[in-house]
């Protein structure tokens, strides 16, 4: 588990993060949303024990990162512009990773060679910029980490990579309980593969949610009545969007399904559907204002 | 779970030989080429009559270049990785604390340093016996010069990485470690010559006696060629190494790991660094207006643009930009600070220039026109053992600096010009020392208190070295002039010798004030061996009449001394009308266009008793400058007359026209 406790740092005058706290629970896929100089890089490379918090803390199974080997040995840092020795052929670099890293498993690394089909014995530098990713990938899987901390990490892959990938990493999170906390600008990239979402504007942590709660926590109603219904038919729902449409009414509201729908049906509609909501659109109604600051991280 | 705790990572050492190896062998071509091959050219070269004193000699310059350059060179690639984005996240999020990431890489630097002199050094000594080259150098010479070279490099390799820790640019890096290294020589020079002009009586020349050279090894080391390399001087650089490289393992604890592309890393240093710059071209700006144009003015105009751009340059690094004009806070406050210092400085709130120790307080005193006058004194040791321990005369050099103090004749340099440089270095009895250094004109003022000074037994022994020797030390003498190089006399007889000498030394304790601040030469001196290779020359003055008696006796005056007979005629030129260097005009054009031609012999004669000596300062001779043109000789003796006895029909003519 990664817990974060009011963590604050400054590069010069400005204010990167500010007292942001977030957990991360075991086994689960954390996505961490915001734009462009939100501070997620700069939380993920805490996080990884690469930087220091001006204040507040980070521990991962309740112990500090920074200079922690023990603890650094455990987690993986993926970061959004990738970095291998200069010269140095997948092997080598291999190699390399094998002394760091104490988990390091060989087995799955000729394993993976079978998925990505990339020559060992090739310089690095040689493969193209998608290529490159996935032996980043390749070779951060076979240290088999715990904790694997990935910063943008599919810019620059084509669909069906991207899903190899994805099922990768979801079938490492189902088998050995790994946690991943994975940043983005865009929620339609992670939104199939997180159960958390966390959206960091500003510095700050605007909200951290279950994705299962919220889905199942806010629904779209299309409801449709003989005659005019008294007004009373919403009293009691906690709507956060209504709009009419023709004799539809529209609605996005809060709150259990079986309790909606019973409460609904007392009016006796002609129509009564409950739809899902994208999640996309879920975060514009939850956050009302604050949504369209962040508006560009949902499309 | 198992960790591998290791002392070292394999992977992370080799990947750093992978990445900086070649540095090492570049430095171990060089290296070969300038020393065995070298030495294998040299003697395959049967012809050539060679030997070393230090092996720094066989193609020195390339060794200085490459012991200025590789240690620098492998301190910035080995550390390179701090100084880019992804690298130096990719190695921080790695499983290894940062102490052994900065000890793996130090411990290369030092191996990437060592090997190829060790290599070096281990051909040099099998080159030794296999083509018996004892005559060149030695086993001893070999590890000498290793020994150096290390202690040199590691110096520089340790500095570069601890200027490492401060930047996150690795250009920034490299310029840094060279003026980090120069610092300490530098501000020293810097301030020295801003406080020679700014503080009446800083003696700035004894400074300069403690070798300035050594507080940087960049300067220390340049002239290497001649030069052992002392047990101490190697424990300091190796001292320092250690020095260094413990405060850079510690700060490299303390950088933060997104400082890389930032060009100072920590931003508390920032100020430093920029009022540091500042401080320093403000004091470069005074040193450089000081010795072009010695007026005041300018040099408070240099103070002001030589902080103004050390200013804006520090901006500029620091914000990476040059368009750094709108911030004027911080300048117009460093300017107020500045100005503040200047005037304690200059009204000499401390009471430095009055400052002049009791008369009982003094033990000696060494007192000179010029402490650099003589080689041998280029040592604040041995002007120790030439001061003046007789109190009575200590006691009138005392009133004599008292007077100058009082009379506050200002140190300006401006009012330098045509001075003599007068310099007191008392040793108080409380076991402290103080130096003081005036410009005064010997004519003047103060020629009442110098004339007993100056015509004292005491002084007479700190100004002319002979007086010192003994006499029986010298198996020969040469007697010889400057208009004719076979007019030499060679004086082989011990007698005659001792009794030149006896007479020289009565004729100098014989001589008067008036003598010996306005001598009058004769164009010939003598010549003593000295040492090995070393001779030691004295000009023979017209008022050494005993010594002048004993060429006489000896049947030698007329050959020695310059005569009106020896001269077919003679120029006399005027130096505030002539355009460029009198000695240029008399070897070029003769006479100029305004010199006066002399042939007759009598005025000839009365020029030839007014010419000041040659290497005396410009306070004893006048405008005139005289050439005399020798029988069969194009080439003249010039002298300078002097500055008292300019002759009658020389001022008459220069007056008239």
């Amino acid at each position: 588990m990664i817990v974060s406790n009011s963590i604050s740092k400054k590069y010069e005058k400005s204010h990167v993060l500010q007292h942001v706290g977030l957990q991360v629970r075991k086994g689960s896929i954390y996505g961490l949303l915001g734009s462009n100089g939100a501070g997620k890089t700069t939380l993920m490379k805490i996080i990884a024990g690469i930087a220091r918090p001006d204040d507040g803390e980070i521990t991962i199974d309740g112990k500090g990162v920074f200079e922690d080997t023990e603890v650094k040995a455990k987690m993986f840092f993926l970061s959004d512009s990738l970095y291998f020795f200069s010269q140095y052929t997948i092997k080598q670099m291999a190699d390399f990773f094998r002394d760091t890293y104490p988990n390091w498993n060989q087995e799955r690394f000729f394993k993976l060679q079978q998925l990505f089909q990339l020559d060992m014995k090739k310089k690095i530098s040689q493969f193209s910029k998608g290529m490159q990713r996935q032996v980043a990938f390749w070779l951060a899987l076979s240290t088999m980490p715990e904790y694997l901390i990935l910063d943008e990490p599919f810019d620059g892959l084509d669909a069906v990579i991207r899903k190899k990938i994805k099922n990768l990493l979801v079938q490492d999170v189902a088998e050995r309980e790994m946690t991943i906390i994975i940043s983005s600008h865009n929620l339609r990239e992670i939104e199939d593969i997180c159960d958390y979402i966390g959206i960091l504007h500003q510095g700050k942590l605007l909200l951290e949610k279950d994705i299962d709660d919220l889905k199942s926590d806010i629904h779209k109603v299309q409801v449709a009545f003989r005659e005019k219904p008294d007004t009373e038919v919403w009293d009691g729902l906690d709507i956060l969007y209504k709009e009419k449409r023709g004799s539809v009414i529209l609605a996005i509201v809060r709150g259990k399904e079986e309790r909606i729908v019973s409460h609904l049906e007392q009016f006796h509609p002609v129509i009564l559907d409950l739809l899902p909501l994208t999640l996309e659109e879920i975060f514009v109604y939850e956050m009302g204002d604050a949504g369209y600051a962040i508006e560009n991280i949902l499309v | 779970m198992q960790l591998k705790t290791s002392l070292f990572n394999k992977q992370l050492l080799k990947q750093d030989l992978l990445s900086t190896g070649w540095i090492a062998i570049v430095y171990f071509v060089g290296l070969a080429f300038s020393l065995p091959l070298n030495l294998l050219m040299l003697e395959t070269n049967e012809r050539m009559e060679y030997s070393f004193n230090s092996l720094f000699e066989s193609n020195g310059e390339i060794q200085l270049f490459l012991l200025y350059i590789i240690p620098v060179l492998v301190a910035v690639f080995l550390y390179r990785y701090m100084h880019v984005k992804n690298a130096s996240d990719f190695i921080h999020s790695l499983p290894i604390t940062r102490r052994k990431i900065f000890n793996h890489h130090f411990l290369i630097g030092i191996a990437l340093i060592v090997m190829p002199l060790l290599l070096t050094a281990v051909i040099l000594s099998l080159m030794l016996p296999a083509l018996d080259l004892y005559m060149v150098y030695t086993q001893a010479d070999i590890w000498e010069w290793f020994g150096a070279s290390v202690a040199f490099s590691l110096l520089l390799f340790s500095a570069g990485v601890l200027v490492g820790m401060f930047t996150g640019i690795s250009a920034v890096q490299g310029v840094l470690t060279y003026i980090f290294l120069l610092f300490p020589a530098g501000i020293l020079v810097l301030i020295y010559s801003n406080l020679n002009v700014l503080l009446d009586g800083f003696p700035t020349s004894y400074y300069h006696l403690t070798n300035l050279n050594l507080y940087s090894p960049l300067t220390d080391f340049v002239d290497m060629y001649d030069w052992k390399f002392h047990g101490w001087k190697f424990s300091i650089y190796l001292l320092l190494s250690a020095v260094f490289y413990a405060l850079a393992w510690f700060i490299y604890h303390k950088r933060p790991a997104e400082a890389s592309g930032q060009p100072l890393a920590f931003h508390q240093v920032r100020p430093i660094f920029k009022y540091g710059v500042t401080t320093c071209m403000l004091l470069f700006g005074g040193f450089y207006f000081d010795e072009t144009d010695n007026h005041f003015a300018w040099i408070v105009f240099g103070y002001i643009l030589g902080s103004l751009i050390g200013y804006l340059v520090a901006e500029m690094v620091l914000q990476k930009t040059w368009r750094v004009f709108g911030k004027w806070k911080g300048y117009v406050l460093f300017l107020a600070a500045a100005g503040a210092v200047l005037l304690v400085v200059v009204f000499d709130i401390t009471g430095y220039e009055k400052r002049i120790p009791e008369a009982e307080q003094i033990e000696s005193v060494y007192f000179n026109e010029n402490p650099l006058y003589y080689n041998d004194e280029r040592s604040t040791k041995n002007i120790r053992e030439l001061a003046i321990q007789d109190p009575a005369i200590i006691r009138k050099i005392h009133k004599l600096h008292q007077q100058i103090v009082e009379q506050s004749i200002g140190g300006l340099p401006e009012n330098r010009v045509n001075k003599e440089k007068l310099f007191f270095s008392y040793q108080l009895k409380n076991g402290s020392r103080i130096n003081r250094e005036y410009y005064i004109d010997l004519d003047e003022t103060f020629a009442a208190y110098l004339k007993p000074i100056y015509e004292s037994r005491e002084y007479k022994e700190i100004k002319n070295r002979i007086l010192t020797v003994d006499e029986n030390d010298f198996g020969s003498l040469v007697i010889s002039n400057e208009f004719d190089r076979s007019g030499s006399t060679s004086i082989v007889e011990k007698e005659k010798v001792k009794e030149a000498l006896q007479r020289l030394k009565q004729d100098i304790y014989d001589q008067t004030y008036e003598e010996i601040v306005h001598p009058i030469d004769t164009m010939a001196y003598i010549e003593f061996p000295e040492g090995e290779n070393m001779i030691y020359q004295l000009p023979i003055l017209r008022s050494y009449e005993r010594f002048g008696d004993w060429l006489k006796k000896q049947g030698i005056y007329d050959q020695t001394i310059l005569q009106a007979k020896d001269i077919s005629y003679a120029v006399i030129l005027d130096d505030r009308e002539e355009s460029e260097d009198v000695y240029q005009t008399f070897y070029e054009s003769k006479n100029g266009d305004n010199g006066l031609v002399v042939e007759d012999k009598q005025k000839i004669k009365k020029t030839l008793e007014t010419t000041a000596s040659d290497n005396r300062g410009t306070n004893v001779s006048s405008h005139y400058y005289v050439g005399f043109f020798l029988k069969g000789n194009e080439q003249p003796v010039i002298r300078p007359i002097s500055k008292n006895k300019v002759p009658a029909f020389v001022t008459d003519y220069f007056g008239n026209k």
